[in-house]
């Protein structure tokens, strides 16, 4: 409020003016976690009639003391939706019609920001559209990018004017695998293809149209699918026990005929992320270790990493132990990665991490998932490669870890590294056959070092029955196993037995021979009345 | 008859008697209310409307005009020239958790004109102290360490603070300082020399000549801050500041 005063002095005839206005300073004090500040204002707000139906809007991304959220997109004063994107496309829109937007930001704690300044645009009209007047143009298709993965690719390519696309693809060029459109007009384009052969060469097409309904295509595009490869098999069953004064570890070595041995790395402050990170205690081909070179009450942390003969390492598998200080009563069950805290305080694509971002493989092919059920079904007697894209996570300081619990030995865990291979790719591990059959639980630990933050992904390993052996016929194969393995001893008990025997057969038989000797001199004698 | 009808206007006005009660003259934007005896001219603009006016006339009512300058009285007289563009309301950012305390700033411009040979001087006072209060609650206001503003501020860990530091080309001296110290030397140190408003008109800005039509822009910053250990009561904080600007 501004007010004006004119003061009169009457004995000068000269005046003193003031001016004054008010204003308030406001602040928002909020309860603990509560977040109060709003984003800032979406800045640089455009709208681009792209056809008859649709307008294209983009703005420059706004500010908040925490993070901003979303965007509340309002056409002609009346709020439309919530994107996450700093750019929407409106669609179903009336032709050669004048719209007006505006855009705010958003936060977690719903703090909404002021609007942006409005934008407008008209689409086209219905009289130009599929025709080639007006400012109805042939549409060009430009930088054409394939991404593929091992089992898929992303295609990305750019138009002159917006276009609405479609890409086709398949082994040959009549590209008869697959197709898919899109709903938008849009000048950059993204299509995924998914379900793919790994080391296989595709060929694809793109078609796109405009919005005046001019269109354009391109063809004889390729990609080659990556190979699935299967990383260095790592030992299986590493367990870290603690005894009075060491620490005895145990594992089972590769089985695969390029196993060299194993380098156990140990480290005071956490798992070691490669065969250099941390103090070597042992390298060779035994199965045992006791680690006695420890201080009692101090947390040890033991990667075992196996090496073939060319000289490469496995992923490395994880254990820790702790000898407790005399007295101390030591909890059950500890977490494998204990004071670190949860998520949210990770990187948001790690955040955004789910079961099935991961790769299940066996025998070179991957193991179809099913969203919603966090199941894989895998054959516990083979190899088991688990991958994860490297694009999928942040290139920043992070372990991934996958712990395996038994199913019926609860207690009993397993846990691995994923390592980046040295295509730089994949983040990737593989075991050894699990061995046993029953559900796993999966606990996929991914540590975000520079966020202090720790996200844990929940899923199920259903090892099959397939190729293992469960109940009675378990107890049979065992049993087989151990003759086997006795064999000689066996035989030499059973030609053992048999000659006891016939001599307890023997023996009887002189036996009997002598008694009926006895009889016949007594019915001699009777014949001859001779006693 | 000119210097009987001042004498009449000069009673009425004494008196607090309005000689005429009607609104006469409207636009969108403004309106003055009533009007007195019209006796001659001077030239009352705003970017809404113009008034030609003459010496005598109280201009009394709500303006809502983006910035109204004044030009009054007797034509015989100096006239002066007095302007003060409206001042922003300030929210203090980011928000303060009430448990684990934070500081929060914020900052609005107070551009004054005048034509005055002899300049002008700004004001800056509270409605109440302490000035931001939510209800029964409040920020303690600042209180600098001795006679003259803080170079720095400084927020026990267990209490609340809410000061201002003016900034511009036109501030006293109270608020210059050294680099070490206010109320001396030339400097202007951003986020410098706080002090708490008060109740009272404290001066914070002033020129002894005209900066017609320029004017000058004076920054006023204010902050508000709670120490880690003080627990502030959750609320929407307000302080009413008035500033005050005065032809010389």
């Amino acid at each position: 409020m501004l007010v004006v005063l004119t003061l009169v002095s009457f004995s000068s005839f000269t005046t003193i003016s003031a001016v004054e206005d008010q204003f308030n300073v406001n602040l928002s004090v909020t309860a603990p976690g509560v977040d109060g500040a709003s984003p800032s204002v979406p800045t640089g707000l455009m709208a681009t009639a792209v056809s008859t139906s649709q307008i294209n809007l983009s703005w420059s991304a706004s500010t908040d003391n925490v993070a901003v959220t979303g965007y509340k997109i309002y056409r002609d004063s009346v709020y439309i939706t919530t994107v996450g994107a700093t750019n929407y496309s409106d669609t179903g829109l009336s032709s050669n019609t004048l719209y007006a937007y505006t855009v705010s930001a958003i936060d977690a704690a719903a703090n909404e920001s002021a609007l942006s300044a409005s934008a407008s645009a008209t689409t086209f009209s219905a009289a130009t559209g599929g025709g080639s007047t007006g400012g109805s143009i042939l549409p060009l298709i430009y930088d054409v990018i394939s991404l593929p993965s091992q089992t898929g690719a992303l295609i990305t390519w750019k138009t002159t004017v917006a276009t609405r696309g479609s890409l086709s693809w398949g082994l040959t060029s009549n590209y008869e695998q697959g197709i898919t459109s899109e709903t938008f007009f849009d000048t950059v384009h993204s299509a995924t293809i998914s379900g793919l052969l790994s080391g296989t060469e595709y060929l694809f097409g793109i078609k796109v149209e405009s919005g005046y309904g001019r269109m354009n295509s391109l063809g004889g595009q390729t990609f080659k699918t990556l190979p699935i490869t299967q990383a260095n098999l790592n030992a299986n069953h590493f367990t870290a026990t603690a005894k009075k004064e060491s620490i005895l570890l145990k594992w089972n070595n590769p089985t695969t005929p390029n196993f060299s041995e194993v380098r156990i790395i140990r480290s005071s402050s956490f798992y070691p992320a490669d065969p250099t990170d941390g103090e070597v205690i042992y390298e060779g081909t035994e199965d045992v270790f006791d680690d006695s070179d420890v201080d009692i009450g101090t947390r040890y942390y033991y990667t075992l990493f196996a090496k073939d003969l060319e000289g490469n390492y496995s992923s490395g598998v994880l254990a820790s132990a702790r000898i407790p200080i005399p007295g101390e009563v030591t909890p059950k069950g500890e977490d494998s990665f204990p004071n670190l805290p949860p998520a949210p305080n990770v990187d948001p694509l790690i955040a955004s991490l789910t079961f099935f971002d991961f790769d299940f493989i066996q025998d070179g092919k991957l193991i179809a998932t099913t969203r919603g059920d966090e199941s894989i079904m895998i054959d516990g007697a083979k190899d088991l490669t688990v991958s994860l894209d490297y694009r999928k996570v942040p290139e920043v300081l992070k372990t991934i870890a996958i712990t395996l619990t038994h199913p019926v030995e609860k207690d009993r865990t397993f846990s691995f590294l994923l390592r980046v291979n040295k295509e730089k790719t994949l983040y990737t591990a593989t075991i050894g056959a699990l061995g046993d059959s029953g559900t796993y639980k999966v606990n996929i630990s991914v540590v975000d070092y520079r966020n202090r933050g720790l996200k844990n992904i929940a899923g199920e390993l259903v090892a099959s029955a397939q190729a293992l052996l469960t109940g009675d016929q378990k107890f049979f194969s065992v049993l087989m196993i151990v003759l086997s393995e006795k064999i000689w001893y066996i035989l030499l008990l059973i030609i053992f037995i048999l000659v006891v025997l016939k001599t307890i057969k023997e023996l009887m038989e002189q036996k009997k021979k002598r008694k009926n000797i006895g009889l016949l001199v007594c019915e001699i004698d009777e014949e001859k009345k001779v006693y | 008859m000119k210097k009987f009808s001042i004498f009449i206007f000069c009673f009425a006005f004494v008196w607090g008697v309005n000689p005429l009660f009607a609104a006469v003259m409207n636009s969108t934007n403004y309106s003055i209310q009533s009007d007195s005896i019209n006796f001659g001219g001077g030239l009352s603009t705003s970017t809404n409307y113009k008034d030609e006016s003459t010496f005598g006339e109280i201009a009394v009512g709500k303006s809502a005009s983006s910035n109204y300058n004044l030009k009054a009285g007797y034509q015989q007289m100096l006239q002066v020239y007095l302007a003060l563009g409206t001042v922003a309301d300030v929210t203090l950012s980011p928000s303060i958790d009430g448990t684990v305390g934070g500081v929060a700033n914020g900052q609005t411009v107070v551009t004054v004109t005048t034509d005055d040979p002899a300049g002008y001087e700004l004001y800056i006072k509270a409605s109440s102290t302490p000035a931001l209060v939510s209800g029964v609650n409040f920020f303690t206001d600042y209180v600098p360490v001795g006679a003259n503003p803080d170079l720095t501020f400084i927020t026990p860990v267990a209490a609340s603070r809410f000061g201002f530091s003016p900034e511009g080309s036109a501030i006293v001296s109270r608020w210059k300082d050294d680099g070490s110290s206010c109320n001396t030397g030339a400097l202007d140190t951003a986020d410098s020399c706080w002090d708490q408003i008060g109740t009272v008109n404290k001066l914070v800005a002033s020129e002894a000549t005209s900066n017609y039509p320029s004017g000058t822009q004076t920054t006023l910053k204010f902050r508000a801050s709670s120490g880690g250990s003080n627990l502030q009561a959750v609320g929407t904080y307000t302080a009413t500041t008035t500033v005050t600007a005065i032809a010389l």
